[in-house]
């Protein structure tokens, strides 16, 4: 008997044990012996499934395939990632571990775990939906980013209603979980150029009309990242046609204006590089160009005494820049 | 600063830094914070939560009642039983940390917390590390405590977790001595002498087994430094007693700080004057139409750093200390918690000092070389303001030094998050020209500008400051060249 309980068991052994284990988890009294049970389970389990994907350094790939194969037939990623909140600490970082080393397996050019999860999106979202759990947020936050790195997940995310809950997790959370969120949105947006900015010019109305809610969020992290991401976004070659859309929108160009004039000075200096564009164009729009005309002297006098402590070159040339453009009107 | 957790009646630090006048960008920070919350170890202060309250964050740990052993140091160095100790738990510390692939990167006595029970804890990493980076290569500012560092991470010459056994070394010295090898000269020399000489020993009356224990940690070559899981096998802290024996230092200070030992300092600081708002925004553009009611609020900042002159310290964001706690709505300032005022009255001044003067003839105390913080005025407001004890300095601690995702094995510690790149030292020459400028000389100039009073002489600086980059421009490389031969010629006259 003694000689059975030494062998390693094995990927599918691993996977079922875990998966008795985690309905266990909510069963009996809370803090009984059944519960402490399941999840002495759990993390048993999932550190040997971890210790498979990693070796000592030298992992055996017929073991990685039959537990990867395992993990999906049994669709134990999505048991992970609905189920981690229950887990003790160390088990949660066990499962981003583990999800993350399946998510970069590659056999050839294919990654069989990207290709699995295409066709189980609600993975995907669940995996965004950790954000409404305080305590696992960074955790799922992590493999999130994860999936993000490749194109599929990310457009599968980026073309579904999911994605507009990013906002409402982006606000509605505390600093270092709104701020991951926030991370995660950037990557959604900015890691798949091509891709994305054809979404953006699809589905542009829909877009910044949730965009602007962040822009214009009282919260003050929220306003200072969305508002410097809106330029990287804005300044992008890729995103070309959305940019000369949104400057020849006046209500786009009131709003920077307006923020130009925040009480802080970071937002200023963000909205700054916002509102340079409206003004570097070399076709303005008509409505564009009456307001700028209208606040001509103001915003020469502005722009002459706007950061004028900061140092650096750039924002001095460009600001004389703008102030040309802005005589020349 | 210390409150109380109101949901768990638990006392917990609060380190408050106004993401305003941070250098850092907010997505670092986030970093560091994810990093955080991913360690659990009875060794290491735990990570709560973070809160922005306006544009100031709130980031609430683990509070230790014990203080650092900076401040345990006050009355007198620690006896050797002690040491062995803290060493000890540092090391059980290191090894949790070194086995999640992270590095701590700046262990020294005031970044060393003993509980109200004596259990020691690791202390400042994440989160501030970037605020004040050992060496910012991002900022290109020239911050931290050049005394505890090895040799290759003076170099930069990559580095791993065994820079950590080198800082546990030098700490160990400081413990027993009062301060680090070098303390007396300027940091600035000290980065050159590091790598140059032959790692320091412990001298004195001491126990074989205790210098023996400090010269494996203070080898030249990293790979000849034993891991912290191999130190704890030593005959010097397998001999080391229970840490609640710490708690004899605890009171020692409790002892010498109620025989008046330590002046209290006027906690009272000028507020900073909040500016006035800028009002409507739409006073001042012409949109020529009907203005829209409903603007958003504007967001609930108390005040906004005035910005000074560049580069220049600014302690004036200390006092909100005080007023944020009172009205804050989930935690509340501890009331009548002594120590929180006296943590928050010697933050001010005297312990974030510009570059000591290098002829300074006297010894300085621990805790003014325990910081050489020549950065923007952001990262020293950040850190004035929110720490606990002032001489814990938060400074660049956690690195992943494993990709995030690819981690955690231990033994894979090699793939250096290589942050820095700042300093260039001796041969090094495959920095940047203006490294030196913009991490070295033009700091220096700015923590001139507390200490002059007029300003005209703050346009002296400003002019010399300007000069500095014109001629840098003209001559790029110049202030390296002029850098290297003021230190040469300090050298000289102090080098036998």
């Amino acid at each position: 008997m003694n000689f059975f309980k030494t062998k390693q068991r094995t990927p599918p052994d691993l996977v079922r044990g875990l998966r008795d284990a985690i309905p266990k988890l909510e069963t009996g009294a809370p803090g009984g012996e059944t519960r402490r049970k399941a999840n002495e389970d759990v993390s048993k389990n999932l550190q040997q499934i971890k210790a498979i994907l990693y070796g000592d350094g030298d992992p055996i790939p017929e073991l990685v395939a039959q537990l990867a194969q395992e993990t999906y037939s049994t669709d134990l990623l999505h048991s992970l990632v609905v189920n981690i909140s229950r887990f003790e600490f160390e088990a949660r970082k066990d499962v981003v571990q583990i999800f993350n080393n399946l998510l970069r397996r590659q056999i050839g050019s294919r990654y069989p775990t990207v290709e699995y999860l295409c066709s189980k999106p609600e993975i995907i979202f669940s995996t965004l939906g950790g954000y409404k759990n305080e305590e696992v947020a960074l955790n799922t936050g992590m493999i999130l980013k994860e999936m993000l790195r490749h194109e599929q997940l990310c457009k599968i995310l980026l073309y579904s209603d999911e994605f507009y809950k990013y906002p409402h997790y982006i606000e509605n959370t505390t600093f270092g979980i709104s701020c991951d969120a926030f991370a995660n949105l950037k990557e959604t947006l900015t890691r798949h150029k091509p891709m994305v900015a054809e979404y953006l010019d699809k589905n542009y109305d829909r877009f910044f009309s949730s965009y602007t809610t962040l822009i214009l969020s009282n919260n003050y992290v929220t306003k200072r990242q969305s508002l410097k991401l809106l330029g990287e976004i804005l300044l992008d070659r890729a995103n070309f046609n959305v940019m000369t859309r949104y400057i020849a929108n006046e209500a786009n160009l009131k709003m920077m204006m307006n923020l130009l004039r925040d009480k802080s000075k970071n937002i200023q200096f963000e909205a700054f590089h916002v509102f340079k564009v409206f003004v570097a164009n070399p076709k303005k729009p008509p409505q564009i160009e009456v307001i700028l005309r209208r606040n001509k002297d103001k915003l020469l006098v502005f722009l002459k005494n706007f950061h004028n402590d900061k140092e650096g070159k750039p924002l001095v040339d460009e600001k004389q820049f703008l102030i040309v453009q802005i005589q020349g009107l | 600063m210390c409150s109380y957790d109101k949901r768990t009646q638990k006392t917990v630090a609060i380190k408050i830094i106004d993401l305003e006048s941070a250098e850092d960008e907010i997505e670092d920070i986030q970093q560091e914070i994810q990093i955080l919350s991913q360690l659990d170890s009875p060794h290491v202060t735990k990570y709560h939560g973070s809160f922005l309250k306006g544009s100031n964050l709130w980031i609430v740990m683990e509070y230790c009642s014990g203080g650092s052993c900076s401040d345990l140091m006050k009355p007198g160095v620690f006896r050797e039983e002690y040491i062995a100790i803290i060493v000890r738990e540092l090391l059980r510390g290191l090894e949790y940390l070194h086995s999640e692939g992270k590095l701590h990167r700046d262990i020294k006595a005031a970044n060393i917390l003993l509980s109200a029970g004596g259990e020691v804890k690791l202390a400042d990493f994440g989160v501030s590390g970037q605020l004040s980076g050992t060496l910012s290569a991002k900022k290109n500012t020239f911050v931290g405590t050049p005394y505890w560092m090895s040799p290759e991470v003076i170099k930069q010459s990559g580095y791993d977790h065994k820079a950590d056994i080198w800082s546990l070394g030098i700490t160990a010295i400081e413990l027993a001595k009062g301060e680090p090898p070098y303390a007396e000269l300027h940091p600035m020399k000290v980065l050159f002498l590091i790598p140059k000489n032959p790692p320091p020993t412990l001298e004195g009356n001491f126990t074989k087994s205790f210098r023996e224990f400090v010269s494996y940690c203070l080898q030249r070559d990293p790979k000849d430094r034993p891991s912290a899981r191999e130190l704890l096998k030593h005959k010097f802290v397998r001999m080391a007693k229970k840490t609640s024996y710490l708690t004899e230092l605890i009171e020692r200070h409790e002892r010498w700080r109620a025989e008046g030992g330590e002046r209290l300092e006027d906690e009272e600081r000028d507020n900073v004057s909040d500016l006035p708002e800028s009002g409507d925004p739409e006073d001042l553009w012409d949109f020529g139409t009907v203005r829209h009611v409903s603007r958003p609020g504007t967001i609930g900042r108390n005040n906004i750093q005035v910005s000074g002159p560049p580069l220049t310290w600014e302690n004036n964001g200390t006092p909100r200390t005080g007023s944020d706690g009172s009205d804050s709505s989930s935690l509340t300032q501890r009331p009548g918690s002594s120590s929180s005022t006296r943590y928050s009255s010697l933050a001010t001044k005297g312990d974030l000092p510009p570059l000591p003067p290098p002829a300074s003839p006297t010894k300085k105390k621990v805790d003014n070389q325990a910081t050489v913080r020549n950065g923007p005025p952001s990262a020293s407001t950040t850190l004035v303001n929110n720490t606990r004890a002032p001489q814990r300095q938060p400074s660049d601690e956690y690195d992943d030094y494993e990709d995030q995702y690819a981690e955690t094995y231990p033994d894979h510690a090699n793939v250096v998050q290589q942050k820095m790149a700042a300093l260039l030292l001796e041969e090094d020459d495959d920095l940047p020209d203006t490294t030196m400028l913009d991490s070295v000389v033009l700091p220096a100039i700015a923590s001139l500008f507390p200490r002059v009073t007029s300003q005209e002489a703050r346009v002296a600086l400003s002019a010399l400051q300007r000069a500095f980059t014109e001629a840098e421009r003209i001559i790029p490389g110049v202030t390296l060249e002029l850098v290297n031969e003021i230190v040469d010629s300090v050298e000289h006259v102090e080098e036998p």
